[in-house]
This record gives structure tokens, C-alpha cells and sequence, in this order.
């Protein structure tokens, strides 16, 4: 027999999943831009405009995506009607609108301090969705609410890494992209040991995420092939020849940690909502 | 003044005149019929177009002084709680739920867009999205052919996206002057409507007298320190609350915010100066 559920789980599905992902990306993105401006390489030129020019583009592909999700595009505006500094999804919301004209902005003059706002806003946004999960009754996320927003960024800055080092790969950009893949090291370390923790802090609660077949998909897409290998892969390239010539076994680490970070989304929305249909932790809720 | 409801369990008698009532008052269609096995309860929970459900809780119990199992049974009407805070409210990013006059938490349908965030910060598991499908003009429809995919036949209409739902405290009865549909239906005032002040003093008296003749009577949602604050719909138990399907500890989902921006926050600052490192060596 089937327990019955206390809480109700959300109907996110591939949508509020594939906004997660590309949210992150786009902050990343932001992030990265901002980096590279202060550096005057040719092949930091070259990421600084590629990466403030993914996060624009992303900029227009989040409202899609989150619209998709709505039914009837008209009614995102209704996000507009307010400003809710105690609904994430609101302060998300005017994020995003804010994103689109400072990075459209960024992209014409290049100005630093406009750089550096996007950057500001793109965290935000990169850190939000975790928060927007944490402040919800769902067990799985509330109990998340010191590790998944600080996962979500860390996932953000890896994937934008990640990105950028795919579109660089041809070309003379080995400086650009040997920084990339030491910020990549560092933000994929990070999340791996944020996640270890999350798995021995959420206790029963993590099981959902970390058990059974999503548990085992997750561990092996996300953190074996999507942080793990990426890493090491990085770490053996960097420190064993210097030669920063394109082939196609490079693209193999970015390729890796993007599904990783996707399904990084996937695995927290999903067990999420599984962990919203148990009785126990939701009669007995996080504090 | 605020309006709410005091749920007197001990006279509740299962009928689900309230479930009827409020059913045929805001026009909510169908959610289709199935038998659950589950003592007298085949509505099983609130959703978007079930805003009152008589919840059933059957327990045999064997005493060692009698020869028979004893079975007890519990019968609750459970309804939205029009939370004193409000972690719907509170999540909404559109505005489109509001404390109206009456100090109740009401969702104006025409603002909602379905973002459906509501659903996962209400800590009772009361408000649902339901959807809305196209008619024969293409226009959006509320409230007409509502689909609960797992129990109708007719999935085939077009969904045009979502709505929340939930009890109004039937809002536009109460602006004019009349009782809400439930209450005014329960035969054996199990539901009992009115000044929230003056009903929390009836209900501190009934536990009194219910003590008195040796019932285990507390109440839910009034004296406790919850987060969510007091119910604006709060009830009257004599076991766990647990066995009515209530959070023995509601706890109000916007609490872990601090928590969730300062470890965004942290991550931000730690991943932007690593990057400024990383950056600027040469
Ligand atoms: S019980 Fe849930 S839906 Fe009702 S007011 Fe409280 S948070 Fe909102
Ligand atoms: S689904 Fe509607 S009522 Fe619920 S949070 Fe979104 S806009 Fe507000
Ligand atoms: S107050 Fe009105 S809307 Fe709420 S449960 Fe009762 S009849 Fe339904």
C-alpha cells in the first residue's frame, strides 16, 4: 500500500530542469566575462567576448524556457507586476529582466563597472534557484538549504568553464584555456566535496538522490563523469605537456562536466519531489 | 477582525456534506471516482479542485481486559489553514495570493500564472495547480473540465497551463454577508465559522469540557509557537496529529532563506577571488 503523502510536490518537469541548467550557465558565463576583462591577451579578448556573449544569448533562452513551462507566454509579465523580497521566484524573476538589458549593455560598450554588474547579477541568479529550492517545504531541498545554492554556483562557474573552453578550442587560445581549466579544477573540487557533504548531512533524507537507480545514475553521470574525470583529466593536461593544440580528445572533459551539471538539476528536482511524497519527514519537518 | 474556522473533530460524523457543498458552491468539477480501500475516504487529499476533504482514520486496538478489538475512528474535515503566515503567500511571485478583508489567504485567479511555486512552500500540502484546458473558442477556461490525468478518461482536450487552487473561505459569500458554503452544510457544527478571537475561546472551552469527561482533547494551530503562526482554520484533536495527516511541527519554508542566501552568498564571493587569482597571475 502506498502511503499517503502529506506535502505536494511541485509539477516541474523538463523546463524548470533545462531554466536550473541554463541559469547557471548564463551567470557562469557572467562571471567569466567579468574575469577575463581584466586581462589584455588576445585570447582573453577573444573569452571575454564569447562569454558575454553566451550569457546574452542565455538571457534570451531562460524567459523561453521558463515561459514553456506557463503555458501561455503573456502570463510571464504577471511575474512583473511586483517586487516580493520574500519569494525568491520573484526577486528571480526581476533578475533575469535586469540580466538581459545590463548584459545587451555589456556587449556594445564593454565598459568595466557594466561587466562587473552583470557579473553581480549573474551570481545572483546562479544562486537563487538554490535558494528558491531550499525555501520550500520539501524535505530533501529545505534540508539542502546550506549546500544546494552553494552547489548550484559552483555547478554555474564548471559548466561556463567548461562552455567557453569548448568554443575556444580552436584557435591559438591556450593561455585563455589552461585559466579556464584551473577555475574549472577549483569550482568542480568544490562542488564534489559540497556534495559529499550534503550526501552525510541529509542522512535518510538524501536518499532519493543518492540511492537507487537515480541515485546510482547521479553518482556516475554527475559525480564520477561529470566532476571526477574532468578534474583529473584538467590536472594529468596541465601538468604534463604544455602543447595547447586542438583535438577532439579535449572537448571530451567540457562535454562530461556539462551533462554532469545537468543532470545535477535533474537529480535534485527529481528526488526532491520523491522525498515530498514520504510521510515521515514531512509530518516531522526541517527547522 | 479576522474570520476563520474552529474544526470540532469530536462531532465530526463523516457525512462529507461540507466536501459536497463546497464542490457544488465554487463549481469544481469532478475529480472522478475510484474506490481507495482506505476506511470511508475516496477523495484522499486536497487539490486544486478539492478544497474540503473528510479525512478517515481507522485504528483497531486490542486491550487486554477485552476479549474484542476495539476500533476507533477519527473523522476530520481538513481545509486550507489560511496561515497567519502564509508560506504560499509568501512564495508567490506574482501577487496573486493576498490577505483579503477578512484576513484570510485568498488566490485571485486572474492574477495567478500557474508558476506553480505555491504548491511545494504550502508546509500542509493544501494548494495544488489544476489545469486549465481551451473551449471551443480557444479561450481559457476556469474551473471546466479540470483533468486529474490519473483517474479521467477525456486527457485529450488541449492544456493550456495551469492555476492554483484552494479554499477561498468562500470569499464572495462572506462579502455578502453569508456563511461559508462547508460550514453552513455541516449538520453537527463539526465546522463552526466565525470571529477567529470568539471561536478560539468556544474551542478552549469545548477542550476543557471534553477533559473533563476523560477525552484527550488539545487543540491544533492556536497556543503552539509555530512559524507559520496561529491557523486561521485550526481544529480540535484527540490523537497525533499525525493520525489526522497534519505536520506535527509545521515549519513556514521562507525560515531557511538566511541560511540559503548566506551559503549562495559565500560561494559567490569564494568562487569570484579564486577567479581573480587564477586571472591575473601571469
Ligand atoms: S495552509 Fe497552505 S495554502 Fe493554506 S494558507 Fe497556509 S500555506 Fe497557504
Ligand atoms: S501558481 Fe499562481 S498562485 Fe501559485 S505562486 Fe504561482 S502565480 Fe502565485
Ligand atoms: S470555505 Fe468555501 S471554499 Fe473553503 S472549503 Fe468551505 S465551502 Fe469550500
Amino acid at each position: 500500500m502506498q502511503e499517503k503523502p502529506i506535502l505536494k510536490a511541485p509539477d516541474w518537469g523538463t523546463s524548470v530542469i533545462g531554466y536550473l541548467f541554463l541559469g547557471g550557465l548564463m551567470g557562469g558565463s557572467a562571471i567569466l566575462a567579468a574575469l577575463a576583462q581584466s586581462n589584455h591577451s588576445k585570447a582573453e579578448a577573444r573569452l571575454q567576448r564569447n562569454a558575454a556573449l553566451s550569457a546574452f544569448l542565455l538571457a534570451g533562452a531562460c524567459p523561453a524556457v521558463l515561459i514553456s513551462h506557463l503555458g501561455r507566454p503573456e502570463r510571464f509579465l504577471n511575474m512583473l507586476r511586483v517586487v516580493k523580497f520574500k519569494s525568491p521566484m520573484s526577486l528571480g524573476a526581476w533578475a533575469l529582466v535586469a540580466f538581459s538589458a545590463v548584459s545587451g549593455l555589456n556587449l556594445v560598450t564593454r565598459s568595466r563597472p557594466l561587466g562587473m554588474l552583470a557579473a553581480a547579477i549573474g551570481a545572483f541568479v546562479a544562486g537563487y534557484t538554490g535558494v528558491l529550492l531550499s525555501a520550500t517545504a520539501v524535505p530533501l531541498w529545505a534540508k539542502g538549504k546550506y549546500h544546494i545554492p552553494a552547489i548550484s554556483l559552483c555547478s554555474a562557474v564548471s559548466g561556463a568553464c567548461a562552455l567557453q573552453n569548448l568554443l575556444l578550442l580552436r584557435g591559438d587560445n591556450g593561455a585563455a584555456r589552461e585559466r579556464l581549466e584551473r577555475l574549472e579544477i577549483a569550482a568542480s573540487s568544490a562542488e564534489l566535496l559540497l556534495l559529499l557533504s550534503f550526501e552525510r548531512f541529509s542522512t535518510q533524507l538524501g536518499a532519493p538522490m543518492w540511492q537507487g537507480a537515480r541515485g546510482r545514475r547521479f553518482q556516475m553521470v554527475t559525480m564520477r563523469l561529470g566532476l571526477l574525470a574532468p578534474i583529473a583529466m584538467h590536472a594529468a593536461l596541465l601538468f604534463s605537456y604544455r602543447s595547447r593544440g586542438a583535438t577532439p580528445l579535449r572537448a571530451l572533459p567540457s562535454l562530461l562536466s556539462l551533462c554532469g551539471g545537468y543532470v545535477l538539476r535533474e537529480t535534485l528536482v527529481q528526488a526532491g519531489k520523491e522525498s515530498a511524497a514520504q510521510r515521515a519527514p514531512a509530518l516531522r519537518q526541517v527547522r | 477582525m479576522s474570520t476563520g474556522f474552529f474544526t470540532d473533530t469530536t462531532l465530526c460524523i463523516g457525512c462529507k456534506a461540507c466536501e459536497v457543498a463546497c464542490k457544488q458552491w465554487n463549481e469544481l468539477p469532478s475529480d472522478g471516482f475510484e474506490f481507495t480501500g482506505e476506511s470511508y475516504d475516496n477523495t484522499t487529499e486536497l487539490s486544486a479542485t478539492t478544497w474540503r476533504h473528510v479525512s478517515f482514520s481507522e485504528k483497531v486496538e486490542r486491550k487486554p481486559e477485552l476479549p474484542y478489538p476495539q476500533t476507533r475512528w477519527l473523522m476530520s474535515s481538513d481545509v486550507c489553514k489560511h496561515c497567519t503566515h502564509a508560506g504560499c503567500l509568501e512564495a508567490c511571485p506574482t501577487g496573486a495570493i493576498i490577505r483579503n478583508e477578512f484576513g484570510n489567504v485568498y488566490i485571485q485567479p486572474d492574477v495567478c500564472n500557474g508558476c506553480g511555486y505555491c504548491v511545494p512552500a504550502c508546509p500542509f500540502g493544501v494548494v495544488d495547480l489544476m489545469q486549465m484546458v481551451g473551449g471551443k473558442d480557444g479561450d481559457p477556461k476556469y474551473n471546466t473540465n479540470v483533468l486529474r490525468a490519473d483517474r479521467m478518461e477525456h486527457t485529450a482536450v488541449q492544456a493550456i497551463g495551469g492555476i492554483a487552487g484552494k479554499c477561498t473561505l468562500c470569499y464572495d459569500r462572506q462579502r455578502s454577508d453569508l456563511e461559508p458554503a462547508c460550514s453552513k452544510a455541516c449538520p453537527t457544527e463539526s465546522i463552526q465559522f466565525g470571529d477567529l478571537d470568539e471561536l478560539r475561546e468556544r474551542a478552549r472551552k469545548r477542550v476543557e469540557q471534553l477533559q473533563g469527561r476523560q477525552v484527550q482533547a488539545r487543540l491544533y494551530g492556536v497556543d503552539e509557537n509555530w512559524s507559520v503562526g496561529t491557523l486561521g482554520a485550526f481544529f480540535l484533536l484527540t490523537d497525533a496529529p499525525a493520525e489526522y495527516d497534519l505536520p506535527e511541527r509545521p515549519v513556514l519554508p521562507s525560515t531557511h532563506q538566511p541560511a540559503a542566501y548566506a551559503s549562495a552568498a559565500v560561494a559567490a564571493t569564494a568562487l569570484f577571488l579564486i577567479g581573480s587569482l587564477i586571472f591575473t597571475r601571469s
